[in-house]
């Protein structure tokens, strides 16, 4: 089997409870399908050149040096980025790598195809996801994006019963979304089954 | 800075448990590291190997280790990690300067306070690298290496006087190198020889019983304290000897058993099931609830060639209440794997820890 590769724009070592339970080490992802007006991390976008790439052997090697701490702590790897569900085939191969004891999140957009999700969800403890808006309109007019998928994925996972590995996170944005607008997005997903909410605020930078 | 600080505490505290939990010595001192602190440095990295070392010459000797889950709480006791309950709708503060790079054509978004930033990968001297023992020698934590009174060539000599070619591999006339990794105690003594690289059963079995035949070895210290170290390795060379005679009646022994030492009875599915059990069977004393006992006890038993336990004993205790229920679900433990054919009995120490349940907020 040909061994997986994929463009890392950068390893946060030491992680305490940002990205999940425990210590975490972040591994960043080059590409994304959407294009946020306020992304955080603008040099994972295709595009840009500020990426290396990694086996999943070089990446194991790279992080196995905080086993002890995810270990001790039920912490492990977190995949974020950039979008990491664009590298489910990555992400399996790592988990073949680190053994069913380390602890594997995913924070993704779910604006990637259904196969992607049913393939992560095998390998991931949670999932962490940012759902902008469950508005269409407003959904578009932040990422550029349609989210159908998002909509298609959110259902999968209720499918599957994993909605309590799921966490949402909602966000307040400025001059995009409004408190009620958040409200009813939080309401639909109640309604899929989704109990687990993050609500939190974007705060703008202005120059 | 200051979260590097808070970051490399909470770190210190987790190995401190995992040292407390498995009864390994600690040895920590106050962070003298200079440079910017991201969590770590140097000297925490050599902490880490330290520990990796103990657990291991503990896994290998048979002691179970505690490790999984241990720390699990720590993180939430600082005081610092995401509200996740459905019914909070705290705004989060991301008042933070910008960690990230500032694109002066657009807008960016700040995460929250607890964040680190991502290190990019390409940029050059900001990746912190995995600590190599050679370095740990520059930091503070001084690592020398166990060795052989005189040298390696002092014990490539004592190896070469000590061997005795094998009878039963005379016939088949067999020369070369066979690879044997053991484990230089505190004390400087040698134990638990295995096979790394075999030759021939019967070789095998010699340099298995030479390597556990050598004298004291200088034992390895972290900053000057003795301490084990695992997994020295010894290539022993087998030479026909020049008067061998090689009587064509005795037949090669094809039924020794090599690696004979390395085999030890196992708990089915390994450590962690025999954890799993533990847990799951350990009813927490009355007595003890009442009265607010928690704490540690470490039972010692011994588990004989066909599997069974036997002499369970306490070897160090923490209230009679606990101890009686430590040996009561060690009773219980269930066989472990047999090793066929041979007599010899392994001792086994367990620690089990008591924690009170602790009331929902």
């Amino acid at each position: 089997m040909p061994t997986e590769k994929a463009k890392i724009i950068g390893i946060s070592r030491h992680r305490l409870s940002t990205d999940g339970d425990g210590v975490t080490t972040l591994v960043a992802f080059h590409g994304c399908p959407l294009r946020c007006r306020h992304c955080l991390n603008p040099h994972s976008l295709d595009g840009g050149d500020m990426f290396r790439e990694y086996t999943t052997e070089e990446l194991y090697d790279t992080v196995v040096i905080d086993e002890l701490y995810f270990l001790a702590t039920n912490g492990g790897v977190t995949f974020g980025g950039g979008e990491p569900a664009m590298r489910p085939g990555f992400i399996k191969e790592f988990r073949e790598l680190c053994g069913s004891e380390w602890r594997i999140t995913i924070e993704t957009s779910l604006n990637v195809p259904a196969a992607n999700i049913d393939a992560l969800l095998a390998v991931a403890d949670e999932l962490i996801v940012d759902i902008k808006d469950m508005n269409p309109d407003i959904y578009r007019h932040y990422t550029g994006r349609e989210n159908t998928l998002v909509i298609d994925n959110l259902r999968l996972i209720a499918g599957h019963g994993r909605q309590n590995d799921c966490l949402i996170r909602l966000p307040l944005i400025p001059d995009h979304n409004n408190d009620a607008d958040r409200t009813a997005s939080r309401k639909e997903l109640e309604a899929l089954g989704f109990t687990r909410f993050d609500l939190f605020n974007y705060i703008i930078r202005r120059h | 800075m200051e979260k590097g600080k808070r970051t490399c505490r909470i770190l210190k505290d987790i190995r401190r448990q995992i040292a407390e939990a498995n009864d390994i010595e600690f040895i920590t001192s106050e962070c003298r590291y200079k440079g910017d602190c991201f969590g770590t440095c140097p000297k925490c990295e050599a902490e880490v190997f330290y520990l990796e070392q103990q657990l291991q010459a503990r896994r290998l000797s048979g002691k179970v280790v505690v490790l999984a889950g241990l720390s699990a709480g720590i993180i939430a006791l600082s005081g610092c990690g995401t509200d996740k309950t459905s019914a909070s709708s705290e705004t989060r503060l991301q008042g933070e300067p910008p960690e990230m790079v500032e694109d002066s054509t657009s807008t960016i978004a700040d995460r929250s306070q607890c964040e680190a930033d991502t290190q990019a990968v390409t940029e050059k001297g900001k990746n912190i690298e995995p600590v190599k023992v050679e370095d740990l020698a520059i930091v503070g934590m001084v690592y020398v290496p166990a060795s052989f009174p005189g040298g390696d060539d002092k014990l490539n000599e004592w190896l070469h006087s000590h061997l005795q070619y094998p009878e039963e591999a005379l016939p088949d006339s067999i020369e070369g190198v066979v690879k044997v990794s053991f484990t230089v105690n505190e004390n400087g003594s040698v134990s638990n020889a295995s096979i790394v690289k075999g030759l021939h059963p019967a070789l095998d079995k010699e340099a298995i019983r030479v390597v556990e035949s050598l004298p004291a070895f200088k034992p390895c210290t972290f900053d000057d304290i003795p301490n084990i170290e695992p997994g020295k390795e010894v290539t022993v060379t087998f030479k026909m000897p020049e008067n061998a005679v090689i009587r064509d009646s005795v037949p090669p022994n094809k039924n020794a058993v090599f690696g004979a030492m390395e085999q030890m009875p196992i708990f089915p599915g390994g450590d962690a099931k025999l954890m799993e059990w533990v847990k799951s069977h350990m009813q927490y004393p009355e007595e003890a609830l009442q009265d607010s006992i928690e704490g540690r006890v470490v039972v010692q038993f011994v588990v004989k060639a066909d599997g069974s336990i036997d002499n369970i004993d306490v070897v160090r205790s923490k209230h009679p209440a606990l101890d009686a229920e430590a040996i009561r679900v060690t009773k219980t433990l269930p066989n472990f794997k047999p090793i066929h054919g041979k007599t010899v009995e392994y001792r086994y120490l367990l620690p089990i820890i008591f924690k009170l349940p602790r009331q929902e907020e």
